[in-house]
């Protein structure tokens, strides 16, 4: 469970505010919103590693910003968006990281680390090439291993940073698979994408965001609306249901509608591309 | 980087081979022989010094490479080894020359500490600032080693001499504090460890594993700086070393520092051995300078291994 009361965090020119809301045990909940609408800012100051400005953000029950880094790594992990390393750790080594938290100095893994590691690993999928060097990886494999390091962590709140934002449409659906599952054991997971179909399909909540406030958040149902949308990404939309799912598409405009307007509602960018079904 | 994970046992097998052998050459190479005289009073504390010297640097390479998430860090970059030039060669030059030693480690500690204030004091704090900031104290102090040496013109082969490294100098005492200083950096290594392993993953990352990053990259940065000052201080400025020995281990042991710490220190320790039993004995009785024979060694070896994209 994550909760957040009141929250405003942020750097000199870009903040979010007054944030307050609260992520069940046991969902998949993902944050989708324009570029720059301080996704990732969100959850860096939910995960502790940006101090609040005003408000609090409590996981568990406890508040994350008065932890210590190695407290704060018990409870939530982290699954960066893209990431190249210059040295060959296998895949084995960097889930082995998950266990960072627990490890005491100067020794090394313990029977309990491996037995986790390994456990972590046949979770994700990533047996069969955990003696890999990360840099032998495609995008697919990396972000799977990541997740692995993830799930190793053992923690209650996982944030993900855009996990699937390389991967083809049968990848994607597989990390999603996962995250389900590691969701149905009682855990939090908070994942950034800008894929509002696989939010629609995949997610138990969703939180919409623009210019660093929260827009929308509840089910997907409650925030996947023509209005909403429209008032998010500035452009027209058009939600349908087809056997019980969501389906999005923006609607193309015109050429008269488009001179009119002055194209990209949502701070100045590029519309996005016209969704096919 | 080509590795073979999953075999720990062969990568310490293998530096453990390669150190008893570079020590053992050394110990016979030289113009004079096998003489014992030889052998225990002068080739000996030299043959000791060289092994501290290489594995100081070699594991401060290890060290610097992971906290400042680029495989191009080396000892030399942090102005560490600028400032102990400095120093060294401030107190040649006012003619302090026995407090040369105290003057190079006073020198190598305060470039590094600058080093740090600048680059926690920006707004900016990343290791990428730490780069910078070391390259340009490091420029501003190799300037000044320069302007020293232009003034300074009958000491001025004295300076040389130093700043192109050698372990001619080894005394119990250059042994003992080197040593210490070795050690300990060793030390703070190993403890640090799992966290080197996370902080070479990146900054964000390494937060989010519960690595306190701030403290931990400050500890590794002083007690690379410590080993390094060490070394500099009892012979001079040898390049090469700390950038291409954790390199080479790498492809053998893997990434883990667990294991890259210990064995780059017992390989560059090796390595630095027997380039000082070639630069005393290909030209003899003229003696090369150590940190020639590194990079003349080094650079080609290292060129090789980019070559074969490792």
């Amino acid at each position: 469970m994550i909760k957040a009361e009141g929250l405003k965090a942020g750097y000199r020119d870009f903040k979010i505010e007054g944030i307050s809301l609260e992520v069940p045990p046991g969902s998949i909940c993902v944050l989708a919103g324009p570029n720059a609408s301080g996704k990732t800012t969100f959850l860096k100051a939910a995960g502790g590693l940006l101090p609040p400005l005003e408000g609090k953000v409590l996981v568990n029950g406890t508040g994350i910003h008065s932890l210590s880094p190695q407290e704060r790594g018990r409870l939530v992990s982290y699954v960066p968006p893209e990431f190249h390393s210059s040295f060959p750790f296998t895949v084995q080594e960097m889930v082995l990281m998950g266990r960072n938290p627990y490890r005491g100095r100067f020794r090394g893994h313990g029977r309990k680390d491996l037995e986790e590691a390994g456990k972590a690993l046949r979770a994700a999928g990533c047996s069969g090439f955990s003696r890999k060097s990360i840099n032998r990886l495609s995008s697919g494999q990396r972000q799977l291993a990541l997740i692995a390091r993830a799930i190793c962590q053992q923690t209650p709140v996982m944030l993900l940073d855009e996990p699937a934002s390389h991967l083809d449409i049968a990848q994607t659906f597989r990390i999603y698979e996962i995250l389900k599952s590691i969701a149905s054991e009682g855990r939090t997971v908070i994942a950034v994408t800008h894929d509002l179909g696989s939010a629609a399909a995949y997610s138990d909540r969703i939180i919409l965001m623009k210019d660093g406030r929260v827009r929308g958040f509840g089910r997907p149902r409650e925030v996947i609306r023509e209005d909403l949308l429209e008032e998010t990404y500035g452009e027209k939309f058009e939600v349908k249901e087809r056997d019980g799912r969501l389906f999005v598409r923006i609607e193309r405009r015109n050429r008269k509608e488009m001179k009119s307007r002055n194209c990209g509602g949502s701070g100045g960018e590029i519309p996005p591309a016209d969704r096919q079904w | 980087m080509r590795n073979l994970p999953g075999k720990p046992v062969s990568a310490a097998v293998i530096c453990a081979l390669f150190s008893a052998a570079a020590v053992t050459a050394a110990f016979f190479a030289g113009p004079a022989g096998a003489d014992p005289y030889i052998i225990w009073s002068i080739r000996a504390p030299r043959i000791l010094l060289g092994f501290i010297v290489g594995a100081g640097l070699a594991l401060s390479g290890a060290v610097l490479q992971s906290i400042m998430e680029n495989p191009l860090a080396e000892p030399y970059v942090t102005g560490t080894s600028a400032g102990a030039a400095l120093g060294a060669v401030s107190a040649i030059w006012l003619g302090l020359y026995p407090l040369r030693g105290v003057l190079a480690f006073g020198g190598g500690i305060a470039a590094t500490a600058g080093v740090y204030l600048i680059a926690s004091h920006s707004s900016r704090r990343s290791p990428q600032t730490l780069i910078l900031a070391g390259v340009s104290i490091s420029s501003l102090f190799s300037a000044f080693v320069l302007l020293i040496m232009v003034l300074s013109r009958e000491s001025a082969y004295s300076i040389l001499f130093f700043l192109t490294g050698n372990l001619q100098n080894a005394t119990l005492t250059s042994n003992i504090t080197a040593g210490a200083a070795v050690l300990a950096a060793g030390a703070v290594s190993l403890y640090y460890a799992g966290d080197l392993d996370i902080l070479a993953l990146g900054d964000e990352q390494a937060a989010f594993l519960g690595v306190d990053v701030e403290k931990a990259r400050g500890v590794l940065l002083f007690s690379a700086a410590l080993a390094v000052a060490g070394c500099v201080s009892a012979a001079g400025i040898i390049g090469f070393a700390g950038l291409i020995v954790p390199h080479i281990v790498r492809l053998t042991s893997g990434a883990s520092h667990r294991r890259l710490i210990p064995l780059s220190a017992l390989a560059g320790g090796g390595f630095l051995v027997l380039c000082d039993a070639a630069a005393r004995s290909v030209a003899a009785p003229l003696e090369l300078p150590v940190g020639v024979v590194t990079a003349f060694f080094g650079a080609p070896f290292f060129l090789y291994l980019l070559l074969r994209k490792v």
